[in-house]
């Protein structure tokens, strides 16, 4: 008898500390959407290196909530403490209440915790940038640094959306983390959401990385709609070979310009020019690899698996999570079709030289957009090559998004 | 209602700092590339000069030394080496011919882009 009741309490402790008790319907609902997602990054490639270790992340918290837990302290009377370590005294820093003693024995948060931590402090962007720095060939935008307005012109949706997002009742500073989701760049808007909402970072991230994995479904319609079958068929002159020495002062100028006028967005651009700096200088081609692949790789993984792991269902299935989605939408398609328009005016004023579709390539999500851009201009001229014109526009769509970034934390945050 | 007084801040000075810090980095971004593009074209100018006068005085050199050669030169292949000839006649005739294939002429065309440089886009670009 005794040995069936033992067997009894500890099935019962099996349950209590099991999912099964402490889980809420949210939970299971997301445990689903996580598998969905796994399936999509798995079978339809739809953004892999990000959306499988996000979905798994959202998979493991929301089976395991205390994986993202913070540490605790908790207070236990000297007396007690001792009597249950036979007699031994802790070594642990002691209040006095009530004439009473307590230890203050901490407890270690959850191993997803401590990961975060780099989201939180805003570490991971800055470093995923820098891989991004790494790899980038900043040659067709200095070879024609008009890019540099499409790039702008891009990053209208952000401020539209955000102004959408203060009608919709979110306060200024939700407004200006779901606005960002309209540059189109996954590690700005994680830093921009980390610094002035938190709370919405789950949603937030989800939709910029959904929306950067559906750019070629989300842009082609938008371009086709804004331009003329003659303005999607001109063939840009080929562009003027960059020397070595402009591509070396290529990033120095910028963190010059940035970091003095715009210090908000020195970390983001800072690092991303420091990664370019490695490339183009050829001198620390060992560094320069271990940015472009160990670093960056290691960096995804804890990025994705962590803002993966804010997504737990109690947060993100809520109202606000759909209006998030839309308004992430609304900005992605804001932007693109500012691209597009003046990609259309530079056509006019240039006398039909600039093809209008490399300006949605301006919306950064490096290098998809401009592929669409080319993509699209292709289906028009099969013997035209858009891809070196748009990666200009393209590159010069992330740092200003990450100027768009600076400008956000500055006034709101 | 909402505090639409930080929508407007934030809509106009959005639009305006990123507008500007990215219009004064084309500024600063061509004139850079200018200065940089114009000392370098001028000392390849320099030196391609240089490297001509010299190539000019050896082939003079040579040409005084050297045994009238007389060149057979058709006019169908001007400035195209015999070795180039066989090369392009033999891939001619690989491609269409049974050894009954003739080509009569090799043209050079005007090439905007270079063959590898259009092997690598097509590469690029070929998932789409």
């Amino acid at each position: 008898m005794e040995i069936l009741n033992g067997f009894l309490e500890s099935l019962q402790g099996l349950y209590t500390n099991s999912g099964l008790s402490s889980l809420v319907w949210q939970n299971f609902v997301m445990i689903i959407i996580s598998i969905f997602l796994i399936y999509l990054a798995i079978k339809k490639q739809y953004e892999p290196l990000l959306l499988l270790p996000i979905a798994f992340g959202m998979l493991l918290v929301n089976l395991f909530p205390a994986i993202m837990a913070a540490p605790e302290t908790t207070m236990v009377s000297v007396s007690d403490y001792m009597a249950s370590h036979g007699g031994e005294a802790g070594n642990y820093a002691t209040t006095v209440m009530d004439g009473v003693q307590y230890y203050n024995v901490p407890s270690n948060g959850g191993l997803l915790y401590y990961l975060y931590q780099g989201v939180k402090l805003g570490i991971y962007p800055p470093l995923i940038f820098l891989g991004i720095g790494a790899m980038t060939d900043f040659g067709p935008l200095i070879a024609n640094p008009k890019s540099f307005i499409l790039g702008a012109a891009a990053q209208i949706g952000i401020f539209i959306t955000f102004f959408g997002a203060i009608l919709l009742g979110f306060d200024a500073a939700q407004a200006g983390a779901i606005g960002i989701i309209g540059g189109a760049d996954g590690p700005t808007a994680i830093f921009v959401t980390s610094k002035l909402a938190p709370e919405l970072l789950g949603p937030i991230a989800v939709a910029a990385y959904s929306y950067m994995a559906l750019v070629p479904i989300i842009q082609p319609p938008i371009m086709k709609l804004l331009t003329t079958k003659k303005e999607r068929s001109v063939v840009m002159e080929q562009l003027r070979p960059v020397s070595k020495l402009e591509k070396i002062m290529f990033p120095i100028v910028v963190t010059i310009i940035i970091a003095i006028f715009l210090p908000d967005a020195a970390p983001l651009v800072g690092m991303l020019m420091l990664g370019n700096i490695f490339k183009e200088s050829g001198v620390v081609d060992r560094i320069c690899k271990a940015a472009q692949n160990e670093l960056m790789n290691i960096i995804t993984i804890f990025l994705g698996v962590t803002v993966g792991a804010t997504a737990t269902g109690t947060v993100f299935l809520q109202g606000s999570t759909i209006k998030i989605i839309l308004l992430g939408l609304l900005a992605f398609c804001i932007g693109t079709a500012f691209g597009v328009l003046f990609g259309k005016l530079m056509y006019k004023l240039t006398g039909g030289k600039v093809n209008p579709l490399i300006g949605s390539a301006g919306v950064s999500a490096v290098p998809m957009a401009a592929r669409v851009s080319q993509k699209v201009g292709q289906a028009e001229n099969p013997s035209n090559f858009l891809l070196m014109h748009a990666m200009g526009p393209n590159v010069a769509g992330v740092i200003g998004s990450a100027v768009a970034a600076g400008v956000l934390i500055s006034v709101l945050g | 209602m909402p505090d639409l007084t930080i929508a407007f801040t934030v809509l106009i000075t959005g639009f305006t700092v990123v507008f500007a810090v990215l219009i004064l980095l084309i500024f600063i971004i061509k004139i850079y590339g200018t200065i940089v593009f114009n000392a370098q074209q001028k000392s390849k100018q320099k030196k391609d000069a240089a490297l001509a006068a010299k190539k000019a005085a050896e082939e003079q050199e040579k040409a005084q030394q050297a045994p009238k050669v007389q060149v057979d030169s058709t006019p169908v292949s001007e400035g195209i080496s015999p070795q180039i000839i066989a090369v392009i006649a033999a891939a001619v005739d690989a491609m269409y011919g049974e050894g009954n294939v003739k080509v009569k002429t090799i043209k050079r065309l005007p090439q905007s882009r270079p063959v590898w440089s259009t092997a690598g886009l097509m590469d690029n670009t070929r998932p789409f």
